[in-house]
């Protein structure tokens, strides 16, 4: 079959938000890399896999993204180090790929989505419209938007209607 | 009008949230009176170079101080501020 103009899969995930503590941010990447062997991400990056990722979510913060409860774990290794929150309530997360992925999320989308300035293993936060977002580019064409749960109905809604000709 | 932010690049102006001049200081220990109104109410809006604050709210959240002219709205810099 050939490669589908647009698709979109909805995706349940554990989430739990990093914010290191002042001075900090060498130590939570100590402890992360000791416990997950995965190199906390610099700025507009993330690094993992499927089962666990981590995202880079400002200065000093960052997103685990997870396919198991996380907040917990996290939250005892990095005792004193950084305030670990728990948002796996907090956000809707879609994944989109296909063809005309890119054509559908420039609708609304106001940064460059090219590949050569945002490739795979990149991570933008930006605005679908008046919705913020995090826009995870999974692998080649695969992209992870989240958006803030209450927001997520709307967001789907503009998805849809954007991707319709796609289809 | 676009900033680059020095964390995440260069993007459009409605991820931004304008902050208002960076060289205002709050007359901290004054009575209330011509300082306090000068500090709320006054602005030099000046016609060429300006500090002014903008916080990148739909992006890292940083906030910066950024020098423009406001008569051509070119950039000369963008800065973090220190956490
Ligand atoms: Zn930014």
């Amino acid at each position: 079959m050939d490669e589908p103009g647009i698709a979109i899969v909805t995706r349940d995930r554990f989430l739990a938000s990093i914010e290191a503590r002042r001075g900090q941010a060498g130590a939570v990447a100590a402890t992360i890399a000791a416990a997950y062997g995965i190199d906390l991400p610099s700025a507009g990056r993330w690094a993992g896999g499927a089962d666990i990722a981590f995202a880079w979510a400002g200065p000093g913060e960052w997103s685990a993204i997870a396919d198991r409860p996380i907040a917990r774990d996290l939250a005892g290794r990095l005792a004193g180090q950084a305030a670990v929150t728990d948002q796996s309530d907090g956000w809707h997360l879609t994944e989109v790929s296909g063809l005309r992925v890119r054509d559908t999320l420039a609708k609304m989308l106001p940064i460059d989505l090219d590949p050569a300035a945002l490739p795979p293993g990149a991570v933008a936060l930006t605005r679908a419209g008046h919705i913020d977002l995090r826009l995870r580019h999974l692998s080649a064409g695969v992209y992870e938007l989240a958006v803030f749960r209450s927001l997520g109905a709307d967001f789907a809604g503009w998805l849809e209607a954007s991707a319709a000709e796609f289809r | 009008m676009r900033l680059t932010c020095p964390h995440c690049g260069n993007r459009g102006i409605e991820e931004f949230a304008y902050g208002g001049d960076a060289d205002r200081r709050r007359p901290d220990g004054e009575p209330f009176g011509q300082a306090w109104m000068d500090y709320v109410y006054l602005r030099r809006n000046p016609a060429g170079a300006h500090r002014e604050w903008w916080y990148h709210a739909s992006g890292c959240r940083a906030w910066l101080v950024v020098t423009r002219d406001t008569t051509t709205h070119v950039v000369a810099s963008v800065q973090e501020v220190a956490r």
